[in-house]
């Protein structure tokens, strides 16, 4: 049998809701005069305002799409549609051998990912000379450090002149430091001037959260000034605060790390039209979290795709950090399990106390996987809080959208939650109720 | 010292209040780690505010804790399920209409409701959000959202017409406090149960109630409407407000043992005489005056709504429309087909058939709409001037009979007149917001009409044809679905403007089908 893909699953790889809606008018069999498919791809025909029909086809495995309709959206609605198809009424497809097309694509593929892999190896077993890296190293640090004096400066200035002048301040004022720092190559703490302007715009009692960002931007630039004396993983976590990461072939030399990994969750938040993509694994034995971070310009798709809701068999390497969490995806093998249950705490207090933990170890992480067992919603004039069996309670986020879908789900009977820890609130992205695992759309635009 | 301290007091600068900021915090840890800081720098006052906000802002996120719930503050569980719930499959379809088809909605539910399944808990917000449903639905709704549905809308206001529908104890402090749409749902509720309570309830408030409020509320006498209503109605056609008098007055004459009725009857059995020669005649007298007795009976001298009838024939016509059908049937004894034969060249003719035309749909008349509706001089006309419709009087018929009679009309009508015909079926099949469904025969005669329709070029561009389409792939009975689709896509010359139309048609019925299939019972 194929790997069916759910109509959740296949409308999360949408670029965009019009691109949904596009696909839903394609759900029509009439329109499809040829839909096959076999174990490893589906492919088919689909009428549309040309005379020719166009061919589309999905290798199963990703799922990845190929189209030969003009569309620039990726993957376009044809994609979709024959996905979602396969998805509804499953029946109306043929089993049938691979016609030439399918089958070179589907091996052309499979060329390119071998070629690539020994790309990776060729380029990780080419030496690198270590004079030349170092005094490269030397420089984007000299670079930095001159950025962060001026950043220091800024800092100052705010303070001297008093927060209350932050409101009448004009875009200029944030955007030219921030700017600065780009070029000083520390983007991670222009990040920080963002925030701050985000504070002041939103009103309430921003000059407390304000002062808040203040101190960790400042925190950021003092631990850069003692680089030299913090351990290699509190290093790694300076940098990746200020926007220096490593490369992502030098983190797969690496060993990997191979076990079922639950798929707790995926949240994805936008930030000038780049979309940033966050999937929440833990594994099933050791209870080990590890986050997939995932980058997307415009309505282009996300590259890594793991479900919500299954166990799958993955090999991952971790970036180094003090509190390891960042991974990437050395290999996955098998098929994705549904996921039954989580690891998790029963009380607030002890997921509380993780989170601080982790916050020792790496004061710059603002989100946290969280993951609760036994725990009720309740409405409280006008927010939602999370209530354990202890007696204590927990806001959810305020921008949690599906509040009343969570509610439904419990019944108002104890479930287990995962979802992101922030500094505002607990954010909810997956619950397990009576009807299995129930995934929460967590999209913002920042 | 907190964050929130440490802002405040930077708030207007370390250039106007040097010491600003620079309290020793209370916390050991804190303070500790402060001197650990601000030792290796030479501070100025602006590092040394910022280097307590860089030690504050970790120490706070991290030391945020969660708040005291006493346990008995949590609402009670909801029950456990007594309905299997639906398939994965049907689930899928559902999903699929609240996300682009709402208007399949009801179908779903009546099919879930009739299988005895529910929905997904997941789902029900969305479900309830889409609203009250008309007419009908309310209780298919109740059944298929389960327990577990009433138990969530319990607790949303939004939705608080679910629990209304459902509960069997009636909330008494929305009648004694709600707002008049409120209080009238109230009392439709109460009607649906005990009607007699609910007249009392009305009555015990009625002179307290303002105009418009009292005529709001005696409408809804009209559920249940039983001669243990009539002295109180009849008491209102002395109200000081002509609202009331006229919701009485209406109620009253779809009472036909009223004394109101009575007095209609006897009036119209002073002007209308029955002979019979070689065939029945009948005749009529048109009444002279409108005296006080007849004003106080609702009827009324206002010019308006005449539509060409001159004064005499409009106090019949409205004397007629209050007067009880069996005034016809069992008084005179004459069968509809008769009675209306004999007013073919009858001078009031015009008159007297729109007041029959009231009046069978006052009383849901299935016997005389059909007359009506075959009578061979057409009503149309005539219809319109009492702001009713044929579609008023097809819905009356019983639903064999009603299709019978729209498939007959389908198949004599002349093509010119099909798109007119096609364009009524939806409503002329819809009672009261509930869709009664289609016989398969009057699907096969609509889409054999419709379909041939389509071929020819000069109808193509028929906007009442481009929506019928819609129509028909939401009414047509999904046995004829696949069929239909090939049918209606049989002109090989394809026709651009409708392509989207179609496609639309396809998927439609192919939910449909699917979700037949899935909720079978």
């Amino acid at each position: 049998m194929a790997r069916v893909y759910t109509r959740d699953q296949v409308l999360a790889l949408a670029p965009d809701a019009a691109s949904i809606k596009a696909a839903q008018k394609l759900l029509n069999i009439g329109k499809w005069p040829l839909l096959e498919t076999d174990e490893a791809a589906v492919w088919g025909e689909c009428k549309g305002s040309g005379k020719k029909p166009y061919l589309v086809q999905i290798d199963l495995s990703e799922p990845a799409f190929k189209c030969s309709c003009p569309s620039r959206k990726f993957p376009c609605k044809h994609g979709l549609a024959l996905l979602l198809l396969l998805a509804d009424s499953g029946d109306a497809f043929r089993q049938a051998p691979q016609p030439p097309r399918v089958a070179d694509w589907l091996e052309s593929r499979q060329t390119r990912v071998e070629k690539k892999a020994q790309r990776a190896a060729a380029k990780s077993a080419r030496p690198v000379d270590p004079e030349a890296l170092a005094k490269q190293q030397a420089k984007r640090r000299q670079a930095m450090s001159d950025g962060l004096e001026d950043f220091d400066l800024w800092l100052q200035d705010l303070i001297r002149q008093g927060l209350a002048a932050l409101p009448g301040r004009d875009a200029d004022y944030w955007r030219q430091p921030a700017a600065r720092l780009v070029d000083a190559k520390a983007p991670g703490m222009a990040r920080w001037i963002d925030e701050s302007k985000r504070r002041v715009a939103r009103g309430g009692d921003w000059p407390q959260r304000v002062m808040a960002t203040l101190g960790q931007a400042y925190l950021l630039r003092r631990a850069f000034a003692n680089y030299d004396k913090l351990t290699p993983e509190q290093q790694a976590d300076v940098r990746t605060a200020l926007g220096w990461t490593l490369d992502k072939e030098a983190v797969l030399e690496d060993e990997a790390i191979r076990e079922p990994m639950r798929v707790l969750g995926r949240s994805v938040s936008e930030n000038k039209r780049l979309r940033e993509q966050r999937i929440w694994l833990q594994g099933q034995t050791s209870g080990r979290p590890a986050l997939i971070l995932d980058f997307a310009h415009g309505q282009q798709p996300f590259g890594v795709r793991l479900s919500p809701g299954t166990v799958v068999d993955l090999e991952l390497a971790y970036y180094p950090s003090a509190v390891p969490l960042r991974a990437l995806i050395k290999a996955r093998h098998g098929e994705p399990q549904a996921m039954t249950d989580f690891h998790g705490s029963d009380r607030l207090e002890d997921a509380l106390d993780q989170v601080a933990a982790a916050l020792a170890g790496n004061p710059w992480l603002d989100r946290l996987p969280m993951t609760l067992r036994g725990m009720r919603l309740v409405a409280a004039e006008g927010s939602w809080l999370v209530v354990d069996g202890a007696g204590r309670a927990l806001p959810a986020h305020r921008s949690f959208q599906q509040p009343w879908e969570l509610l439904a789900v419990s019944g108002g009977r104890p479930l287990d939650l995962s979802g992101e820890w922030r500094p505002d609130g607990f954010m909810p992205l997956g619950c397990i109720g009576e009807e299995g695992y129930q995934a929460f759309a967590c999209e913002e635009i920042q | 010292m907190s964050l929130a301290e440490l802002a405040k007091s930077v708030l207007l600068g370390t250039e106007r209040s040097l010491s600003a900021g620079l309290e020793t915090p209370a916390s050991a840890p804190l303070s500790q780690a402060l001197e650990t800081l601000e030792q290796r720098v030479e501070e100025s006052p602006e590092r040394k505010v910022l280097t307590r906000a860089a030690v504050l802002a970790p120490y706070e996120a991290a030391g945020r804790r969660s708040l005291a719930w006493p346990d008995h503050a949590l609402p009670a569980a909801c029950e456990p399920e007594s309905t299997p719930l639906c398939s994965t499959a049907a689930a899928a379809v559902l999903r699929r209409l609240l996300d682009e088809q709402k208007a399949l909605l009801p179908e779903w539910l009546e099919l879930a409701a009739a299988r005895g399944v529910r929905v997904p808990a997941v789902l029900l917000p969305r479900l309830l959000s889409g609203g009250r449903p008309q007419g009908e639905p309310l209780n298919q709704l109740i059944r298929a959202v389960g327990r577990r549905g009433l138990w969530l809308a319990a607790q949303n206001e939004a939705w608080s017409y679910l629990a209304a529908g459902a509960a069997d104890e009636l909330d008494d402090n929305i009648w004694q406090e709600g707002r008049l749409a409120e209080r009238k749902g109230y009392l439709e509720a109460l009607r649906g149960r005990h009607p007699e309570d609910a007249r009392r309830a009305l009555q015990e408030v009625f002179g307290q109630e303002n105009a418009t409020s009292r005529a709001q509320l005696l409408s809804t006498l009209a559920l249940g409407l039983s001669l243990d209503d009539e002295p109180f109605l009849e008491s209102c056609l002395d109200d000081r407000s002509k609202q009331v008098r006229a919701v009485a007055a209406q109620q009253l004459a779809a009472l036909p043992g009223s004394r109101l009725a009575q007095r209609m009857q006897q009036r119209c059995g002073r002007l209308v005489r029955l002979k019979k020669r070689l065939r029945t005649t009948i005749e009529i007298d048109l009444p002279e005056t409108l005296d006080a007795a007849m004003q106080r009976d609702g009827l009324s001298d206002r010019a308006d709504g005449r539509g060409g009838l001159g004064r005499g024939a409009w106090h019949l016509m409205q004397l007629i429309a209050a007067t009880p059908t069996t005034f016809w049937t069992a008084e005179l004894q004459l069968a509809p087909a008769t009675l209306l034969k004999a007013l073919r060249r009858h001078a009031w003719r015009a008159a007297v058939v729109r007041g029959l035309c009231l009046a069978t749909v006052r009383e849901r008349q299935a016997e005389l709409a059909l007359a009506l509706l075959e009578d061979k001089l057409g009503i149309g006309e005539l219809l319109t001037q009492s702001r009713l419709t044929e579609e008023d009087l097809i819905r009356l018929l019983p639903l064999a009979r009603r299709d019978a009679f729209l498939i007959a009309r389908l198949r004599r009508a002349p093509a010119k007149e099909v798109p007119a015909l096609l364009a009524q079926l939806d409503r002329a099949t819809t009672d009261k917001g509930h869709r009664d469904p289609w016989s398969e025969a009057l699907g096969q005669a609509a889409l054999d009409r419709f379909a041939k329709l389509l071929r020819r070029a000069e109808h193509q561009q028929d906007w009442r044809l481009h929506s019928f389409l819609s129509t028909l792939a939401q009414r047509l009975p999904v046995s004829l679905a696949s069929a239909a689709t090939t049918e209606v896509r049989r002109p090989a010359k394809p026709i651009p403007s409708l392509e989207d139309k179609l496609n639309d048609f396809a998927i439609v019925l192919d939910l449909r089908t699917q979700m037949h299939k899935e909720l079978a019972p």
